[in-house]
Parts: C-alpha cells; sequence; structure tokens
C-alpha cells in the first residue's frame, strides 16, 4: 500500500509544470524515504532528478517499494482538475496497475478522486557521481529564467562563463550577440534577490539554451535556482521544493569547437 | 561525429553549413540542390561552372549551377523556386537525398531537420554519467531489505499458509497450505524470551510434569545464551512445528529491537500438504533417552 497525503497540491502541479516539457512519461520511485523521479528527455541530452522526502508530506505511507510509471500528459490532465487549495492524496496498492488521485476541496465539502492507468516503462537509470563543482552560482530564479528567455531569441547555445567577479552569460546568432553579466551582490535584506558564487576556479562551457528554457518552468517552485558548473561536466541547475525535496536538471555541454 | 567522413564532397558541404550562420546556410543548401536537381536531368552541362564562384563549385564537385541563383534568394523565393529539396547536406543524409530527392514541402520540415542537424553537437548526458544496466541491488541493500521484510513478517505475526494437523503417532504438527520457496519466512518460534537462570527454574518446574512437552528453544546470539520459553498454549503455530533431523526448515535469530527472535526459514522449497520440520538440535544422551524420536 502506498498513500501519500499533500495538503499543497500546488506543489505537485508546479513539480510536473517543470518536467512536462521535457518529459513525455516517467517513473515515480516511491520507499519509505520518499518520492523519486529520475529520466532522460528524448535526445538524452538532459536529465531530470526528482526528489521529494516522505517527511515533507502531511502523511507518507510506503509499505513496499513501487515504481509507477505515468504518462504525464495524463497526469497534467487530472492535475488541472484540482484547485490549488486542494488537499492532494496519492494512493496504490501494492503491485497495482493503476493509481488514484484524491483531491479534498479546503473545506472538506468536496471530494473528487481521479483513478489513472500506469505504464510499464522501459527505463535507464543513471548513476551520478558525486562531483565537487569548480563554481556554484546561487542566483534569484526569476532572473535566470529572464536571462534564459532574452539569449535564447539571439542564438541557439549559451557561455556561461563564471570567474569571482560575476557570472556571465553570452550567446550570439544572426542578428548579432548577446551578453549579460551579473555581479556578485550579497544582498542581505531579501537574501533570495543576491546573487552569490563560490569559486574554486574560473569555468567556461557552452550549453543549448533550449534545454535551459525548459529547466526554467520550474520557476515558480523557488524563488532562488543554483548553478553547478565544472570543467566538462554537466551543468546542474537546482530548483529546492520547499522543504520537501529538490528538483535538479543535469545538462549535458556542447562540443567545444576547438575539441570537434 | 557524422562530419568525418571520407567524401570530400561531404566534408565541403558540412564545412560550407557550419561556418555560415544557419539562415544563410540553410539558403545556399537549398542552392546545392537545386542544381543537383538539375544535375540529375542534365548531366552534360558544364561551361556554366566557370560562372559559380569557387567556394559554391568546391562544395559539390559535379553539380550545374544557374549563375543568377549565385545572389542571396529571400526565403519565400527559394520555397517558390524549388519545388524539390534534399535534406541538410550534412553527412550521412547526403546520399538518402541523392537517391531519391524527397519533396518537402515547407519552411517548416526543413527548420526541423536543422534542428536535429545542431543538436547533435550536443553531448549525450549518458557520455557523463554511465547507465546503470539493471536494477541489481548491492548485497548490503539486498540484506538490508531481507532484514525488513523479517522484520515485518515477526511484527505482523503473520502465520499464513500453515495450518495444525494431527498425526496418529506423534501428535501436533504443521503442515504448509501453500507453496514456500526456498529462503522464505515460514514462521516464527514465538514465546517468552527469558534469559538461563530463569530457564532453569522453568526445566525444574516443567520436570515434575510429565505431560509437558519440551517447548524451551535454547540458542545463543551475541555471545549471550537466551532461552524461548514456549510452552505455555497459545495460537502460535512455531510452537507445534515437529523435530527432524533433515527437515525442511531452518532457525534463524533475527534481531528486532534490540531483542532476539527466532524464525523458521524454508530450508527447500516446501509444496502444500508437505508438513513443516526442522533439527530441534539436541543430541545429548540424556535427552535421547528419554526422547528416542530424537535421534530420526
Amino acid at each position: 500500500m502506498f498513500e501519500a497525503r499533500l495538503v499543497q497540491s500546488s506543489i505537485l502541479k508546479k513539480v510536473l509544470d517543470a518536467i512536462k516539457e521535457l518529459l513525455n512519461e516517467a517513473t515515480f520511485d516511491c520507499s519509505d524515504t520518499g518520492i523519486q523521479l529520475q529520466a532522460m528527455d528524448n535526445s538524452h541530452v538532459s536529465l531530470v532528478s526528482l526528489n521529494l522526502r516522505s517527511d515533507g508530506f502531511d502523511k507518507y505511507r510506503c509499505d513496499r517499494n513501487i515504481s509507477m510509471g505515468m504518462n504525464l500528459a495524463s497526469l497534467a490532465k487530472i492535475m488541472k482538475c484540482a484547485s490549488n487549495d486542494d488537499v492532494l492524496t496519492m494512493k496504490a496498492q501494492d503491485n497495482a496497475d493503476t493509481v488514484t488521485f484524491v483531491f479534498e476541496s479546503a473545506n472538506q465539502d468536496k471530494v473528487s478522486d481521479y483513478e489513472m492507468k500506469l505504464m510499464n516503462l522501459d527505463q535507464e537509470h543513471l548513476g551520478i557521481p558525486d562531483t565537487d563543482y569548480a563554481c556554484i552560482v546561487k542566483m534569484p530564479s526569476a532572473e535566470f529564467a529572464r536571462i534564459c528567455r532574452d539569449l535564447a531569441q539571439f542564438g541557439e547555445s549559451v557561455v556561461i562563463a563564471c570567474t569571482k567577479e560575476g557570472v556571465k552569460f553570452s550567446t550570439s546568432g544572426d542578428i548579432g550577440s548577446a551578453n549579460v553579466k551579473l555581479a556578485q551582490n550579497a544582498n542581505v535584506d531579501k537574501e533570495e534577490e543576491s546573487v552569490t558564487i563560490e569559486m574554486q576556479e574560473p569555468v567556461t562551457l557552452n550549453f543549448a539554451c533550449r534545454y535551459l528554457n525548459s529547466f526554467t518552468k520550474a520557476t515558480p517552485l523557488s524563488p532562488t535556482v543554483q548553478l553547478s558548473l565544472s570543467h566538462d561536466v554537466p551543468l546542474v541547475v537546482e530548483y529546492k521544493i520547499g522543504d520537501i525535496g529538490f528538483i535538479r536538471y543535469y545538462l549535458a555541454p556542447k562540443i567545444d569547437d576547438e575539441e570537434n | 561525429m557524422f562530419y568525418h567522413s571520407d567524401s570530400p564532397a561531404n566534408n565541403e558541404a558540412s564545412e560550407n553549413s557550419q561556418n555560415a550562420a544557419p539562415i544563410a546556410s540553410l539558403l545556399k543548401r537549398r542552392n546545392m540542390s537545386r542544381s543537383k536537381t538539375v544535375n540529375l536531368v542534365s548531366p552534360s552541362i558544364t561551361e556554366d561552372q566557370k560562372q559559380i564562384p569557387k567556394e559554391k563549385r568546391r562544395s559539390t564537385p559535379h553539380k550545374i549551377q544557374l549563375c543568377n541563383n549565385t545572389a542571396p534568394l529571400s526565403p519565400s523565393r527559394v520555397l517558390s523556386q524549388l519545388p524539390i529539396s534534399s535534406p541538410p547536406t550534412e553527412g550521412k543524409q547526403e546520399h538518402s537525398s541523392a537517391a531519391c530527392g524527397e519533396t518537402v514541402s515547407s519552411e517548416n520540415s526543413c527548420m526541423k531537420r536543422e534542428q536535429v542537424s545542431k543538436m547533435s553537437e550536443n553531448r549525450k548526458i549518458t557520455e557523463f554519467f554511465s547507465v546503470r544496466r539493471s536494477v541489481r541491488k548491492t548485497k548490503t541493500t539486498m540484506l538490508k531489505e531481507r532484514q525488513q521484510d523479517l522484520e515485518e513478517a515477526i511484527l505482523s505475526q503473520t502465520e499464513s499458509g500453515l495450518a495444525v494437523y494431527y498425526f496418529e503417532r506423534k501428535g501436533r504438527g504443521v503442515v504448509a497450505t501453500q507453496t514456500f520457496r526456498k529462503g522464505e519466512f515460514v514462521v516464527e518460534y514465538a514465546g517468552e524470551l527469558i534469559d538461563m537462570n530463569e530457564a532453569k527454574l522453568r526445566e525444574m518446574k516443567y520436570a515434575q510434569d510429565e505431560n509437558t512437552g519440551c517447548y524451551m528453544y535454547y540458542f545463543q546470539t551475541k555471545n549471550m545464551q537466551y532461552c524461548i520459553d514456549a510452552t505455555a498454549e497459545t495460537g502460535r503455530f512455531g510452537r507445534l512445528v515437529n523435530h527432524s533431523r533433515n527437515g525442511n526448515l531452518v532457525p534463524r535469530v533475527v534481531m528486532l529491537k534490540g531483542s532476539p527472535h527466532i524464525v523458521l526459514m524454508a530450508k527447500e522449497d516446501i509444496l502444500p500438504g508437505g508438513e513443516i520440520m526442522y533439527d530441534y538440535g539436541d543430541r545429548s544422551r540424556e535427552s535421547l533417552q528419554y526422547h528416542p524420536w530424537l535421534a530420526s
């Protein structure tokens, strides 16, 4: 038996919005530690890793580990039926081929439940090694989304260059080039508005803009975003999900021209 | 990367498209593909080549190019002029286009191809993170899970798949009503956990009454001697399991919340109807004298 109750059903809505552009379907692995999801996009360039800890739920029970393969478009249809202030309960029997979503309205006078067929997905799990990143940039998530959106107009790839002074996003394309520089600023008043950089050594990497833009669909989940970079390893874009978990996106760098 | 084709024509073509800005390269490609179409129709014309800029000629050596096409065209004009187009000239797609010269009806599909070729410049995430080939678990996780399953079985006091059966000669026994696979939990030897001093006292007490059977399970774990006394009649099945020197169960000690429990595990596959038995392990002469069945 699996049962997870979340008072803020909007969290799951936002999580879904954050992954459905990259993934068509995904497997939610439920264990007594929580719910995990790991999946690559179709082109195998990026990886989504979602973790929702069991203690973040208002009620959580998972007797046996179960893997629930879901079509995310179908899940989106179901989540659309929930109001933001509904209380959500996910339920599944052991070895079941369906999962049930129960939405209770805040004043308890409306209860709706939706049952969804599960899928058997042939998924590949990737082992993600622990890495000491050369640069870790924390910045407001809205700012990051804005930069990605703006630069996407100019070119297909973005060069992220990080030094002690700041971080620079640049791109060039048919109409010209664009550069956005952010200086490190520790805004004491509002921590979520500050840009902080922890740097071991400067890094310059080249990434496909398209994926970064897909990652920024997670912006509503968190006011800040953390970018971790090291030479010749995938970029990590991490959004915290309240005190319940996180969503991490890994993006493989583009092949540099010199290397080619 | 598929740029590294051996054919010089391919190399030229891909270089050409890489250096140019995307839209411009798209136009150039269209030009080339057009000239190729002409080429297919009338392969004998060669004079026009002289009027074509060098770079263009190098890119596809055998082509014929109409001279008025050398100026860049607007996208719409290209579309109107070119009913037939080949896929982007990079690498592996070259030969297929030459072979079938497939019709491309809209700007859109061409853009898609462009995107595909661009994407191939990206590394794959699998180059950095290795795929876990299977969902195999490490030994420690296996053991942990096993331990968890056992703890769960003990806590829930499950005794499913078993029934008490009265045997003519030896009295009560327990038979399986379902299949138990080798290594599976069958039943717990449930009783009261007592220390050795208490056990000695109780032994003396039980010895006074001949009708008391032997339900004292002595065992040692973590350098401590314990005894589980199941003499008291309970509904549990573990205490009713009979002895056999080569039974189909094997006892194991499981620590649960700091206190030891004895569980009986299947030593081999047990079929429904089969009596479950384990070795009581008592080989002392005195015991054998009073209980000759211990030898069998």
